[in-house]
């Protein structure tokens, strides 16, 4: 039960937020990387969701509370509402869907509206198993990432395919750019149950 | 039964009285009347019984005409940009939609959901087609198909060894047109920005407010605010939180008061949370958010639910009318 771990003792606790078009797998990767389970038809998701995932980063224990979110556009007014406070985005398409991965750019403007000015990014290409469908090639995923100076990842929740590893890179970068502004010590963990719609630094000192 | 035999006289009238039929379905509706009773309380149908065989011959033929229309389109670029993402969303949906009921992994099913949420988007531009609609069309799709089969063998999805093409249709038909009725009385629960499923959250947390403060002062301290766990239950009504029999159950009280699914909703949805405060309030952020976003309420049975509208109701009596008047002016 997620009870259990939300207890375990941690070092630093940390935001990240996944996004992206309805159906690129948002959902998936999250169940794989939080449960480790997978299933073809998952339910979509309305609104938000989240879930909690302790790890172990250079020695750091790090609690990663990750939000899931919907990808239709009409639910664009209460999913962008949490984008501040968000310390790393996950940002996934879909390599089997051309539209998905133009989505991109637009959703990149999104973050840069409604996110942290500071917040680490990373590009990920889902459904990499297949290989039949796949229509953006990963040196086009690799070129877009390079052009907004981000990790890219391609990955497959499906079969388990750098799914731990992309969440792991954005925890580092994330750990480390903290660590560089002097936060992220474990005072610091009361600050981090943001809400939407306010700043981060209102909200550490309403705690 | 008393209540069957009393079910049968007004609903095999000549002309069917929804006055009286209404306090009737509030306590539920036996399952052979069912289908029946929500195509008459939906006004799908005509009360008067002489006609309604020559009006559902003519709904299902518009029905058909407008899937010709909209959607069996061979050259798929004369769509507009809006249609062709419009479509894409509801096929991606349709296999996303309710993949734990049996019935529901059925192809003919998934074709039957796409066609007609694609038809009601092209048909209702100002909201177009949202996720939830589509769950909203589930328990319609499950009382439809259980007037010809048995409930079981509907929800495991035996039917479909069994339904012939031309009935489906119908059952299609029927659908698309409960539900369109259904969503008229909710339009602005689905157009930009929402402002229908905003408002019933206010709604709800105002309820909240005067009937229980400690919870709701609770949820405040924690930084839970209503919106994150009550946004999915106005979206898709519940469909998410309960079993579909039990929303089948809901249903029947929904549509027996006359704005149920945005009044009494309401009143729901406030006892549903209120339910569970001593252990809400026992909770912190993140337990509260994983708790509120799945309600352990997927095992109720009738007998849940049927508490659970007694004590909305309740609220109903004690609130009603005044809490629109609140949210004015908070």
């Amino acid at each position: 039960m997620s009870q259990a771990s939300n207890s375990a003792p941690y070092d630093m606790q940390i935001k990240l937020l996944m996004i992206g078009d309805s159906g690129v797998g948002k959902t998936c990767l999250l169940l794989r990387y939080a449960n480790d389970s997978f299933s073809p038809t998952f339910i979509t998701t309305i609104g938000i969701d989240f879930k909690i995932k302790n790890v172990d980063v250079e020695g750091t224990r790090i609690k990663l509370q990750i939000w899931d979110t919907a990808g239709q556009e009409r639910f664009r007014t209460i999913t962008t509402s949490y984008f501040r406070g968000a310390q790393g985005i996950l940002l996934v398409y879909d390599v089997t869907d051309r539209r998905s991965f133009e989505s991109i750019r637009n959703w990149i403007s999104q973050i840069q509206q409604h996110a942290d000015v500071h917040v680490n990014k990373i590009l990920v290409g889902n459904k990499c198993d297949m290989l039949d469908e796949k229509v953006v090639s990963t040196e086009e995923g690799q070129k877009l990432a390079s052009e907004f100076g981000i990790p890219f990842f391609e990955c497959s929740a499906k079969n388990d395919i750098h799914v731990e590893s992309s969440f792991m890179h954005i925890a580092k970068a994330v750990k480390d750019r903290l660590k560089a502004d002097g936060q992220g010590g474990p005072s610091a963990k009361t600050g981090l149950n943001l809400k939407p719609n306010q700043s981060g630094g209102k909200d550490k000192k309403c705690c | 039964s008393y209540r069957d035999s009393q079910f049968d006289k007004v609903i095999h009238a000549d002309v069917v009285s929804l006055a009286t039929l209404r306090p009737l379905t509030w306590n539920g509706i036996p399952p052979p009347h069912r289908a029946l009773a929500w195509k008459l309380l939906l006004g799908y149908v005509p009360t008067n019984a002489s006609r309604r065989s020559h009006t559902l011959t003519r709904k299902r033929a518009e029905y058909r005409e407008a899937i010709i229309q909209h959607y069996d389109i061979a050259d798929q670029n004369t769509r507009t940009l809006q249609e062709q993402e419009c479509l894409r969303q509801v096929l991606v949906d349709a296999p996303r939609t309710a993949p734990d009921i049996p019935l529901f992994r059925n192809d003919r099913i998934r074709r039957l959901l796409s066609r007609l949420l694609y038809v009601w988007a092209m048909r209702h531009p100002a909201s177009s087609y949202v996720q939830g609609i589509n769950d909203l069309a589930t328990p319609l799709i499950v009382v439809f198909l259980a007037d010809y089969y048995p409930l079981h063998t509907v929800l495991q999805g035996h039917v479909m060894n069994h339904v012939s093409d031309e009935r489906l249709d119908d059952v299609e038909a029927d659908v698309y047109g409960c539900l369109t009725n259904l969503l008229a009385g909710i339009q602005d629960h689905y157009t930009a920005d929402q402002p229908g499923v905003q408002r019933m959250v206010m709604r709800v947390e105002e309820l909240v407010r005067r009937i229980d403060v400690d919870l709701c002062k609770h949820l405040a301290a924690e930084g839970v605010q209503f919106l994150q766990f009550a946004f999915k239950w106005m979206n898709c009504l519940l469909l998410r939180e309960f079993s579909l029999p039990c929303v089948v159950r809901l249903w029947d009280t929904y549509l027996s008061e006359s704005n149920g699914f945005e009044d009494f909703h309401v009143y729901v949805c406030a006892a549903l949370v209120c339910q569970f405060s001593a252990s809400l309030q026992t909770m912190n952020f993140e337990t509260l958010f994983a708790f509120l976003q799945e309600l352990p309420t997927a095992t109720w049975t009738d007998k849940e639910i049927e508490m659970l509208l007694s004590q909305a109701f309740v609220l109903g009596t004690l609130f009603g009318g005044s809490d629109a008047h609140l949210v004015q002016h908070g």
